[in-house]
C-alpha cells in the first residue's frame, strides 16, 4: 500500500475499512460461477497479459486536465477505472452495454428479493423484550 | 483481521453519547508491545492486518501513539502492505506535526463531527459544556488541505436526524467528499422516527445523485456501501461483523474485547473476553456469545437478509440486548437505506453508464477522490 502520492506529495492512504465493520469482500473470489456465466454469454475476450500488466501505467488524457490521469491509480483499491472481470488469472473489459447486461442481472435478482421483505416490528419487539427480561 | 488499540480512555469532550467511559486510564508501553506481538501472532499470514487507534481521544496521547507505531513497523513481521493503520480523533487537536507524521507512516486520517454547529454541538461539548464545532471546523479544514482524502464520520440520532442532508451540505462546502454517516443505536429511536427515515434517506441519494451528474461525486457511506452490496449481491462472509474472530478490541488495560464500542467502563465488562497478558478466557469467549433467541424469525425470511448489516453484534446488543438479535431502528435504516442505494443506481447508470463498476470489487470511496475520471 505506502502513501498515496499526489503532486509530489505522500498522502494518507485511503481508508479500506470502507464498510466501518468489515473488509471489501473479494468479489471475483466469491462469484466465481456466475462470472464465468457471463463472460460466456457476453463473448468476451481475455486482455493480453501484456496489456493488463501496463494499466499500471496507462494514464488517458481528460479534458481541461494539463496532464493525463492514470488509468490505475497505484496503492488504491478498486483498481481498474473501467468496468472489468477478472477470472482465473484473465482481465476482460466491458463496454456500456456488456456492463449494463452484467449489472442488469444483478438488479433483477435484487429486484426479486425486494419484493419478499419482511420487517422488526417495533410492538412485538418491545413485547418481546420484556418477555427475555422477565426470564432474566 | 481488524484490531482496534484504545491508547487512552480520556477525552477532553464530553459527548453526550460516547460508549466509552471517560477515565484517566491510558496504555502503559508495555501493554501495547504485548498487544503488537498479539496482532501479528494472531493474524493469519494471508490475512490482512487492519489496526486503529482509538480513545477516549487518542491524540491526547500522541507520544505513545508513535511509540507503537514504532513497535508496530520495527516488529520482525511487519510488512508495509500488509498494514494499515488509522485514527479516529474528534478534531479538537491538530498540528502541522500530527500531519506529517501521519502523512509519513501512512496512516487514515479520520475526524469525527456531526455537521453544521447547530447539530454538532446538541452532543459533542466539552466538560464546561460549551459546544466544540468551532475548533473542529477549523481542523477539518486545515486536514482538508492536508489530505483530500480526509474521512469525516457524523453520528445522528433522533434529535438530529431530520437535518443528515444538511450535515451533508455542510461537509461538502468544506471540500470533504469522503463522508461517513452512522446512526447512535443506543439512542430510543420512536416507531414513528423510523417510519421518516425513507424521506430522509431519500433527500441524500437525491443529494448524491446531484453530485455525480454535477462531477463531483462524494463518497456516503449510507448510500456507496449499500451500491456495492447490491452489485455484488448481498454481504460476503469476509464483510460481514467478525467479532472475536476476525475483530478484537484492546482496553488501556490490555483487555480484549469483541469490538471497540463493547469497551465501556472497561472493569468488571460482560464484554471483556480475556488480557493481552494473561490470554482468553474461554467460558468468556463462548459464553458471549451465546444467544437466548436465535435470532429474528423475520430476518430468516426476508428477501434482503444478505443485503443488510444485521449481523453487527455490537448495533444489536444496544438495541436488543443481544449480539444476535436486530431492533426495528436497525431494520427501518437498512431497509430505507437499501431502498434509496437501488434508486441511486437506477438513475444514475440509466444517465451515465456504468458509474459503478468499481463497486464491485475493492473501495467504492475511490470514486470520491478522482472525480473527473467520470467525465
Amino acid at each position: 500500500m505506502g502513501g498515496v502520492i499526489i503532486d509530489g506529495r505522500v498522502l494518507a492512504r485511503t481508508p479500506r475499512w470502507v464498510w466501518w465493520i468489515g473488509l471489501p469482500a473479494d468479489f471475483w473470489l466469491t462469484e466465481i460461477p456466475g462470472i464465468e456465466k457471463a463472460i460466456e454469454k457476453l463473448k468476451l475476450k481475455p486482455v493480453s497479459k501484456e496489456h493488463a500488466a501496463s494499466f499500471a501505467t496507462m494514464s488517458i488524457p481528460v479534458e481541461g486536465e494539463s496532464r493525463p490521469l492514470a488509468l490505475r491509480k497505484p496503492h488504491f483499491p478498486g483498481g481498474i477505472r473501467v468496468a472489468h472481470l477478472h477470472f482465473r488469472d484473465d482481465l476482460f473489459l466491458l463496454n456500456e452495454e456488456q456492463w449494463k447486461e452484467f449489472s442488469g442481472q444483478m438488479l433483477r435478482d435484487f429486484q426479486k428479493k425486494l419484493g419478499s421483505v419482511k420487517s422488526v416490528n417495533f410492538e412485538q419487539f418491545i413485547e418481546v423484550s420484556e418477555a427475555i427480561n422477565s426470564l432474566a | 483481521m481488524k484490531y482496534t488499540i484504545c491508547v487512552t480512555q480520556r477525552c477532553n469532550l464530553r459527548c453526550k453519547y460516547c460508549y466509552i467511559y471517560n477515565q484517566s486510564s491510558t496504555m502503559p508501553i508495555s501493554v501495547a508491545e504485548k498487544i503488537v506481538d498479539f496482532i501479528f501472532k494472531r493474524t493469519p499470514s494471508e490475512e490482512n492486518i487492519y489496526i486503529g487507534y482509538f480513545g477516549g481521544e487518542p491524540l491526547l496521547e500522541f507520544e505513545l501513539i508513535k511509540k507503537i507505531t514504532k513497535i508496530i513497523e520495527d516488529h520482525p513481521s511487519f510488512e508495509r502492505d500488509r498494514v494499515e493503520l488509522s485514527i479516529v480523533t474528534n478534531g479538537t487537536i491538530y498540528s502541522e506535526e500530527i500531519a506529517r507524521f501521519v502523512s509519513e507512516h501512512g496512516i487514515v486520517f479520520g475526524i469525527s463531527c456531526d455537521g453544521p454547529k447547530f447539530v454538532h454541538d446538541q452532543s459533542r461539548c466539552f466538560p464546561n459544556g460549551r459546544g466544540s464545532s468551532d475548533v473542529v471546523e477549523m481542523n477539518i479544514r486545515q486536514a482538508r488541505e492536508d489530505f483530500p482524502s480526509l474521512m469525516v464520520n457524523a453520528v445522528y440520532h433522533p434529535r438530529t436526524f431530520r437535518h443528515l442532508f444538511e450535515v451533508v451540505d455542510y461537509f461538502s462546502s468544506l471540500g470533504v467528499v469522503n463522508i461517513y454517516l452512522n446512526p447512535d443505536f443506543t439512542a430510543r429511536w420512536t416507531k414513528r422516527e423510523a417510519e421518516e427515515l425513507p424521506g430522509i434517506y431519500d433527500l441524500i441519494s437525491d443529494k448524491y445523485i446531484d453530485f455525480y451528474l454535477e462531477g463531483k461525486p462524494h463518497f456516503i457511506s449510507l448510500i456507496d456501501s449499500k451500491i456495492a452490496v447490491i452489485l455484488r449481491g448481498g454481504y460476503k462472509p469476509l464483510e460481514r461483523c467478525r467479532m472475536g474472530n476476525g475483530e478484537f478490541a484492546f482496553a488501556p488495560s490490555g483487555n480484549i474485547y469483541l469490538c471497540e464500542r463493547l469497551i465501556g467502563a472497561d472493569e468488571g465488562n460482560m464484554h471483556c473476553i480475556g488480557n493481552v497478558v494473561s490470554g482468553f478466557s474461554i467460558d468468556r469467549v463462548c459464553g458471549n456469545r451465546k444467544s437466548t433467541t436465535g435470532g429474528n424469525r423475520e430476518c430468516k425470511d426476508c428477501g434482503i437478509n444478505d443485503y443488510c448489516m444485521n449481523w453487527c453484534g455490537c448495533s444489536n446488543f444496544f438495541s436488543s440486548g443481544e449480539y444476535d438479535r436486530v431492533g426495528p431502528f436497525l431494520c427501518a435504516s437498512e431497509r430505507a437505506a437499501i431502498n434509496s442505494a437501488y434508486r441511486v443506481i437506477q438513475t444514475l447508470e440509466e444517465k451515465m453508464g456504468a458509474v459503478f463498476s468499481d463497486h464491485l470489487a475493492g473501495s467504492p470511496s475511490v470514486n470520491s477522490y478522482y472525480p473527473k475520471l467520470l467525465r
